[in-house]
C-alpha cells in the first residue's frame, strides 16, 4: 500500500464527517424519491442518525462530552416524531387503504 | 492500516450500503430491516468512538424500540410492493438525484476543507493547558487525540489540576470543581478510581444532570406531549380506536 493511500485511509474527524454527509444525503434522497409515507419516516430517521454520528465524532475529537449528551435529546425527539408520524400514517391508511403521500393533501378537519 | 481504520471502513461501507437499500428497496418490510441493520452498525461505530452508553442506547432505543414500532405498523398495513419503479427515468427524478448528490458534495466538501482549515485554531482551542511553547510549535495538522491523553500516567494527568490550585495536595475549591465538571475534561482517574474515563456513563450522566438538566426536563415534557398526541390521533375520527 502506498504511503499516500495509507495516509488517506487513516481515520480522522474528516472521515466521520464525510460518512455522516453521505448518510444524510441518502436520507434526503429517500424523502425526495419515495411516495410511501412510512419509508419517508425511515429516511428521516436515517438523517437524524447521520447527525448523531457527527455529534459523537466531534465529542471524541474535541474531548468534550457535551456532544454525547446532545445525542440523547436527538434520540428522544426522533422517537417522539416516529410515534406521532406513524399514528398519522395509520389514520391515513384507514381512510385511503394506502400510505401514499399524495393522499395527505386530501386530509382536513 | 490499524485495526481502528479497518473497523471504520468496514462499518462505513455497511452503513452506506444498508442506507441505500432502505431507500431503493420497493418492499417496506425490507426497508425496515435494513434500517435496523444501519442503526446497529452505527451503534457499533459509536462504540469505537468511546461513546459506550450512547452505543447501548442506540441499539436499545433505535434498533429496538423505534424499529419495532415501524415493523408493527408495516405489518398492520399489509402493504403491497410499490407498483411503480423508484428510479424511473424522468426530468423530475433526475433533478431529485442531482440535488441530493449536490448536497452530499457540499457537505463532504465543507466537512473536509472546513476542518482542515480551522485545524490550527481548533488544536489550540482544544488544549486549554497549552503553554507558550505549545503555541509556538508548528501545527502538524493533527488534532490532539484522546489516545494521547490516555497514555499519561495518573501523576501526569494530575498536573493540570496542580497548576490550577497551585498546590498538588490542596483540595480543589468548590468553584474550581464545578468548572472542571462543566468542562468534563478532568483527569477523571482522580475520582472514582478510573471509572470516569471519557465517554463512560458516569461522565455523561454528570453532564446530563448538571449542565443539561433543564433540557432533560423539557424533553420529558415533550415525550408526554407526544404520547398524548399519539393517543388523541388514534381516538380521533378515522383513527384506529375511534369511539362513536
Amino acid at each position: 500500500m502506498s504511503p499516500e493511500l495509507a495516509r488517506v485511509l487513516h481515520v480522522s474527524l474528516n472521515h466521520y464527517l464525510a460518512l455522516s454527509a453521505i448518510l444524510f444525503s441518502v436520507g434526503v434522497l429517500g424523502v425526495l424519491l419515495r411516495k410511501n409515507a412510512i419509508v419517508i419516516l425511515m429516511s428521516i430517521e436515517l438523517m437524524l442518525n447521520a447527525v448523531n454520528l457527527d455529534f459523537v465524532a466531534f465529542a471524541k475529537y474535541n474531548s468534550n462530552i457535551d456532544g454525547q449528551a446532545m445525542v440523547f435529546f436527538v434520540m428522544t425527539i426522533a422517537a417522539a416524531e416516529a410515534a406521532v408520524g406513524l399514528a398519522i400514517a395509520v389514520a391515513v391508511f384507514k381512510r385511503f387503504k394506502e400510505v401514499n403521500i399524495s393522499y395527505f393533501e386530501k386530509l382536513k378537519g | 492500516m490499524t485495526v481502528e481504520d479497518l473497523l471504520f471502513h468496514s462499518f462505513a461501507v455497511m452503513a452506506v450500503l444498508s442506507a441505500l437499500f432502505v431507500v431503493f428497496n420497493r418492499n417496506p418490510v425490507y426497508s425496515a430491516l435494513f434500517l435496523a441493520l444501519c442503526m446497529s452498525v452505527l451503534g457499533a461505530m459509536f462504540f469505537t468512538l468511546n461513546a459506550y452508553f450512547v452505543a447501548v442506547a442506540q441499539i436499545t432505543v433505535y434498533a429496538g424500540a423505534v424499529m419495532v414500532l415501524f415493523v408493527m405498523v408495516v405489518m398492520l398495513f399489509d402493504l403491497k410492493r410499490e407498483a411503480e419503479e423508484i428510479l424511473k427515468f424522468s426530468p423530475v427524478t433526475l433533478a431529485k438525484v442531482l440535488a441530493a448528490a449536490l448536497l452530499c458534495g457540499f457537505l463532504v466538501g465543507t466537512g473536509w476543507l472546513g476542518v482542515t482549515a480551522v485545524k490550527g485554531n481548533l488544536a489550540l482551542h482544544l488544549a486549554p493547558s497549552a503553554t507558550a511553547a505549545d503555541l509556538e510549535k508548528p501545527i502538524d495538522g493533527k488534532i490532539p487525540r484522546m489516545e494521547e491523553k490516555k497514555e499519561t500516567s495518573p501523576d501526569e494527568a494530575r498536573e493540570p489540576l496542580a497548576k490550577v490550585s497551585g498546590n498538588p495536595d490542596e483540595d480543589l475549591t468548590a468553584a474550581e470543581e464545578a468548572r472542571l465538571v462543566e468542562n468534563a475534561t478532568v483527569p477523571e482517574s482522580r475520582v472514582g478510581g478510573g471509572l470516569e474515563e471519557f465517554g463512560s456513563t458516569v461522565t455523561l450522566s454528570r453532564v446530563l444532570f448538571s449542565k443539561f438538566v433543564f433540557a432533560f426536563e423539557a424533553v420529558s415534557a415533550l415525550l408526554l406531549v407526544a404520547i398524548v398526541g399519539a393517543v388523541a390521533l388514534a381516538r380521533s375520527k378515522g383513527g384506529t380506536h375511534h369511539v362513536s
